[in-house]
């Protein structure tokens, strides 16, 4: 069973200080308790193991230790002093990293970049380094490939690299091998053991329990949030820690497997089933069995299952229930034909948390309780109740909301609404991830009375503990294909991770790497291309305009042209600063407008020089406090920026008009002199413009700050877990927005003259346009200053040019409205990756 | 197993009346402490001939919240409101003469919400198939309805037929016409809510759209026709906005833009989808023109309202975030 050779006999620490203890850590969400008072400690040189079920609490106390999450008692301490505020960055600083079982990583970053933001120091050649003994040579990554390029395996490989980076004393692997082969767990494992050997304090979580055995020097048994029991690995008698985990002997938690032969007809059979991620599967399902699926992480075996439940596609191949054809039209095809299925992730894609656990069955069950599409209330009420009964779900009532239940009677309120459907076969992935100890065995029994009533249940699990006890048979996947079948006395933990880990022998590596050679160019481009577009487009209206009236590429209209540009260019770099973080914001164009009416105020003609640029730093300074008090309604109160935005869309027009009823106040002629003063035959106020967006494109993506912008918007929990300050750059962001429209404030004052109150209301929509235009991605993450430049000349030209095209003036909103959509689409639809 | 499990005897619509009871408590609560405010600081606004002439703005604004209201249960936001309500008033008034007879304004009123339903149509198709993030969208899409409503109306407001005016401004028992519309709106939306197979899945697909694709249920569609419905009362809105205003002005929807989002969030509703309720927002409806008339009543300009509405949105999100906070504290 030795699949990887640990090498190294393991240094003796034990008496050496820790330098990581927990002690008493407690923590619940709401009404549900995850850890009750939890003591745990690491010594320098050794590796101590957490072992234990899914959902036992090992994942919830290592994002405490990590400071991702805070607890609600207990204490942390680093080399015996008490940590006061873990938060990510000072457990870090401490010297504790960990490598999270899901990646957190900003995919729209490259890897360099994201390694980058934990350990900003790191050259390149250190990061060469550093991958080279990580990564094996099939997984071999280039540090600036875009993280959302990578597959799972790759980006464990960067998660662990990610995690080494910063050279850290303490460092956590949770489930680093569920996605990795033999020889990538050969190459972990050496890893470990040198990291080791240099006195590195490592913790180690798995529930492959041959691995933790072979390679911990202490074990640590977690069950239901309480530590069972801590003791050198030695000390453990074999299958004692199999009961630990369990809490009682497996013959206590499972139900008697069916006896000997007895599976009776044959239920469900599929033939050359293909789809993504699996090729040409062949199985029969008989009544009264539960068959076991599995394999390492990513190799088909979950894909198969949901391409049956109609979730996944399913592309070729013969699937029958009884003997009759099953089509691949989806989900309501393969529920009409009698299938049931309890997807894995059951707070994503299984159950409607706010909804009443009647509510949540009925969902499952509208042929009995629903007449030509109206609920009978007493059906609805009555299969609940029943229901709810039978699988013994502890609640207040039916109508108790499924988030208010436990882990296990919400997955017990899952299962019960898929077997409340009457399936012919019925299909779980991971039936227990995340249920307690009680719940599970209830769960297994009942699992095990369908299948006695002549439902053959599928069950996909990657826990080698629960197919033992539970299944008949198990089918062991790789590389999409089914390679092992084990029945009778070879369904063991043992035997199934055995066949795990030797079943694949290569991995497509090549031909990848040609493809990304081709596009190296195109991506060095990358975010800048919609620029190009941009400018063809803005060339060919011009030119049709010319054609039209030559009047309008004189210098006189191209001058006005310029300036108009210039504010654009403004208002929609500031919506790209937002935009960048996932956000948006709808009170630009009034704050534009604003500015307009305070210049009329404040920037009159009696004014100095001195006193204009003195009264026009002000209006911009008060811009950038005003987008910084809208950041901090966004980010510190967490509100939703669209409804703070279009709420203070509106107040800022109210404010406009309470203070400029009519238009007046006339607004100095030396802001107009000053944006049109020419810096090398160019109005000053475009070169400025243009040295704003070539400084903020630098700033994006060159410095770390950039890099935490990006990763901001890419994805906030990552970015919170990689230790970026993100509450900080969203402010930024807002702040930075308010600064820039309140420069292009003053441009348009300078080209109105008169405080009137509605200026700048159309340039919310234009700078959304613009900003869309240039590609951005609206969700965050990714964007051109560059090519917002572009866009914003594009848009104006749009409007500039429609009067000389002769066409109503509802053509300015077609154009701009439909440029908006016609971008929106496109850039959505190509960022689409295949699945 | 020692399970207390599922008292008997929960009678399930009482169960989820209760439910919603806070948060209908809370906006009748506030609701009525603004009425209190009012009666001091304007007696006259108190009135029932004053709570009278109030109800049709209400009702109109409820129809066009309420259209709202089923876009935010679909994690959505409709811009497009503004440019809708002002295209469907465009069209009634310039679709049928001043004279029209039945039939002719039959026409116009169909044509109104047809064009309604479609652009809400147009929203949903792009929305769904295009990935294009609701807010972008219905920005976009709004701004091609304003360009419908300039090129209809040729930028002149007209008046609208006598006829579906005098059906605006009329009373059956006592109650504004208007009002009786909304009811009818409110009424079927909350049956195929509670009651209905539609409304089940619906509310579900609100709540976790993963889930309900995994459950089969067909998402795409439910989002597509829930942006069609809407478009369809905003347009109804528009259609009585005009009959009731007799000229409406060419940009009469710009306002609703805010104001159906306001009602949305002064109800207490979670944009966050799934479980909303839709007589709250019909009081968040009622809360926002009464203290829309109260601000001018007391003599303050138009343009306040929109400041004090602003404030009174910004408060609406943020305390029941700060409640939360306070609680969890």
């Amino acid at each position: 069973m030795n699949v990887a050779q640990f090498p190294g006999p393991a240094r003796r620490a034990a008496d050496a200080a820790p330098i990581l203890e927990l002690t008493g850590i407690r923590k619940s969400y709401g009404a549900v308790t995850a850890l009750h008072g939890v003591d745990f400690d690491v010594r320098p040189g050794e590796v101590h193991a957490i072992v234990g079920e899914n959902g036992a609490g090992k994942s919830t106390l290592i994002s405490i230790a990590a400071g991702i999450q805070k607890a609600n008692a207990g204490e942390i301490r680093v080399d015996g002093r008490t940590v006061d505020d873990p938060r990510v960055r000072t457990m870090r600083q401490s010297g504790v990293s960990v490598a999270n079982q899901h990646p957190a990583l900003a995919p729209d970053l490259t890897m360099r970049e994201n390694i980058l933001l934990a350990a900003p120091e790191m050259n390149a050649a250190e990061l060469e380094t550093l991958l080279r003994r990580v990564a094996t040579e099939a997984l071999l990554i280039d540090a600036d490939e875009r993280i959302e390029d990578l597959n799972l395996a790759q980006r464990h490989v960067v998660e662990i690299a990610r995690a080494l980076a910063t050279r850290p004393r303490v460092v956590v692997f949770d489930e680093p091998t569920e996605p990795f082969q033999e020889a990538e767990v050969a190459r972990l494992f050496a890893l470990i053991a040198s990291l080791r050997d240099d006195g590195v304090a490592i913790v180690y979580i798995s529930h492959r329990l041959n691995e933790v055995v072979q390679i911990a020097d202490r074990i640590s048994v977690l069950r239901d949030g309480r530590m069972i029991a801590t003791r050198p690995a030695a000390d453990y008698t074999p299958g004692e820690i199999v009961t630990l985990i369990a809490g009682r002997p497996l013959d206590q938690v499972f139900p008697p497997k069916a006896a000997g032969s007895a599976a009776g007809a044959a239920v469900l059979e599929a033939a050359g089933a293909s789809g993504p991620g699996f090729h040409d599967v062949g199985i029969v399902l008989r009544a009264g069995e539960i068959v076991g699926v599995t394999g390492v992480e990513g190799q088909g075996q979950r894909e198969f299952l949901r391409s049956l439940a109609g979730v996944a596609p399913r592309t070729a191949g013969v699937v029958a229930i009884k003997g009759r054809r099953l089509s691949a039209d989806g989900v309501a095809a393969s529920r009409t034909a009698g299938i049931g299925f309890v997807p894995d992730d059951r707070h994503r894609e299984g159950l409607f948390l706010p909804m009443s656990i009647r509510e949540n069955i009925g969902l499952g069950i509208f042929s009995r309780i629903a007449r030509s599409g109206v609920i009978d209330r007493g059906l609805d009420r009555s299969i609940s109740e029943e229901t709810a009964a039978t699988f013994g779900i502890k609640a207040a009532s039916i109508e108790t909301p499924v988030s208010a239940l436990s882990g296990g009677n919400q997955q017990k309120v899952l299962i019960g609404r898929e077997i409340a459907h009457a399936p012919a076969v019925l299909l779980v992935d991971e039936p227990t991830h995340g249920v307690d100890i009680g719940a599970r065995s209830e769960i297994y029994r009942q699992l095990r009375d369908v299948a006695d009533g002549g439902t053959p249940v599928m069950v996909a699990s990657s826990d080698g503990i629960e197919l033992e006890g539970l299944c008949d048979r198990v089918l062991v996947f790789s590389r999409g294909r089914i390679v092992r079948e084990l029945a009778g006395e070879e369904v063991s933990d043992a035997a199934i991770t055995g066949a795990n880990l030797h079943a694949t022998q290569l991995r497509e590596a090549s031909g990848e790497s040609a493809r990304m050679a081709g596009s190296r160019l195109w991506k060095r481009l990358g975010d800048h291309v919609p620029a190009l577009a941009n400018l063809a487009v803005a060339g060919c209206i011009m030119a049709a305009a010319n054609a039209a009236n030559p009047l309008f590429l004189s210098s006189f209209n191209l001058s006005m042209l310029m300036v108009f540009v210039c504010a654009l260019v403004f208002v929609a770099a500031a919506q790209l600063c937002v935009m960048l973080v996932g956000e948006i914001d709808l009170s630009l164009g009034p704050l534009a407008g604003l500015v307009v009416v305070l210049c009329s105020f404040l920037v009159g003609t009696e004014q100095s020089a001195a006193g204009v640029a003195a009264a026009s730093l002000a209006i911009v300074l008060f811009c950038g406090a005003f987008g910084l008090a809208q950041g901090a309604l966004v980010e510190l109160m967490r509100l939703p920026s669209m409804v703070i935005t279009l709420a203070t869309f509106s107040g800022i027009q109210g404010v406009s008009l309470l203070l400029r009823p009519q238009a007046g106040g006339r607004i100095s002629d030396l802001l107009g002199e000053a944006i049109a003063y020419p810096v090398l035959a160019v109005p000053a106020g475009i070169a400025a413009a243009a040295l704003v967006v070539v400084a903020l494109q630098a700033a994006l993506s060159r410095t770390g700050f950039g890099r935490a912008w990006r990763a901001t918007g890419s994805d906030l929990r990552a970015s919170h877990v990689l230790g970026v300050r993100s509450g900080r750059v969203r402010l930024a962001a807002f702040a930075l927005a308010g600064l820039l429209t309140g420069c292009g404030g003053l441009v348009l004052a300078s080209q109105v003259g008169i405080g009137t109150a509605t200026t700048g209301v159309n340039y919310t929509l234009m700078g959304i346009t613009a900003a869309v235009l240039s590609g951005a991605k609206i969700t965050g993450g990714r964007g051109s200053f560059l090519a917002v430049f572009a866009s914003a000349l594009l848009v104006q030209t749009i409007m500039s040019a429609t009067p000389f095209l002769q066409i109503s003036d509802a053509w300015q909103y077609w154009l701009v409205g439909a440029a908006t959509i016609v971008a929106a689409g496109f850039f959505s639809l190509s960022g689409r990756r295949p699945a | 197993m020692d399970s207390k499990a599922t008292g008997g005897g929960v009678r399930s619509g009482a169960a989820a009346r209760r439910l919603e009871m806070p948060q209908l408590t809370y906006v009748a609560a506030a609701s009525l402490a603004l009425v209190l405010i009012g009666g001091l600081l304007a007696p006259q606004s108190v009135s029932s001939s004053a709570l009278l002439t109030m109800l049709p703005f209400m009702s109109i604004l409820g129809v066009a919240a309420i259209g709202q209201h089923i876009v935010v249960q679909q994690r959505g936001f409709d811009i497009s409101v503004a440019g809708i309500i002002s295209l469907s008033a465009m069209i009634v008034t310039n679709v049928a003469e001043r004279k029209a007879g039945t039939s002719d304004i039959a026409l116009a009123v169909f044509l109104a919400l047809a064009a309604g339903a479609a652009v809400g149509a147009v929203n949903g198709l792009i929305v769904t198939l295009m990935r294009v993030p609701p807010l972008v969208t219905t920005i976009g899409i709004n701004a091609l309805a304003i360009g419908a409503t300039v090129y209809v109306s040729g930028g002149v407001p007209r008046a609208v037929p006598d006829a579906l005016g005098k059906l605006a401004l009329g009373r059956t028992l006592g109650l504004p016409n208007t009002f009786i519309v909304m009811l009818a709106v409110a009424a079927v939306v909350i049956f195929v809510e509670r009651r209905t197979v539609i409304g089940r899945q619906f509310v579900a697909i609100g709540t976790n759209p993963a889930a309900a694709r995994a459950l089969g249920i067909r998402v795409v569609a439910y989002s597509w026709m829930t942006y069609t419905v809407a478009g369809l009362f905003f347009a109804l809105a528009g259609v009585l906005l005009a009959g009731f205003v007799s000229v409406p002005t060419i940009m009469c929807g710009d306002e609703y833009m805010l104001a159906t989002v306001a009602a949305v969030v002064v109800g207490g509703n979670a944009l966050t989808g799934g479980r909303a309720s839709v007589p709250a927002t019909i009081l968040g409806a009622f809360f926002l023109t009464y203290l829309g008339q109260l601000v001018l009543s007391i003599g303050f300009e138009r343009a306040m309202q929109d400041v004090i509405k602003a404030g009174i949105i910004i408060l609406g999100v943020a305390l029941p975030e700060i409640a939360r906070r306070v609680r969890s504290r």
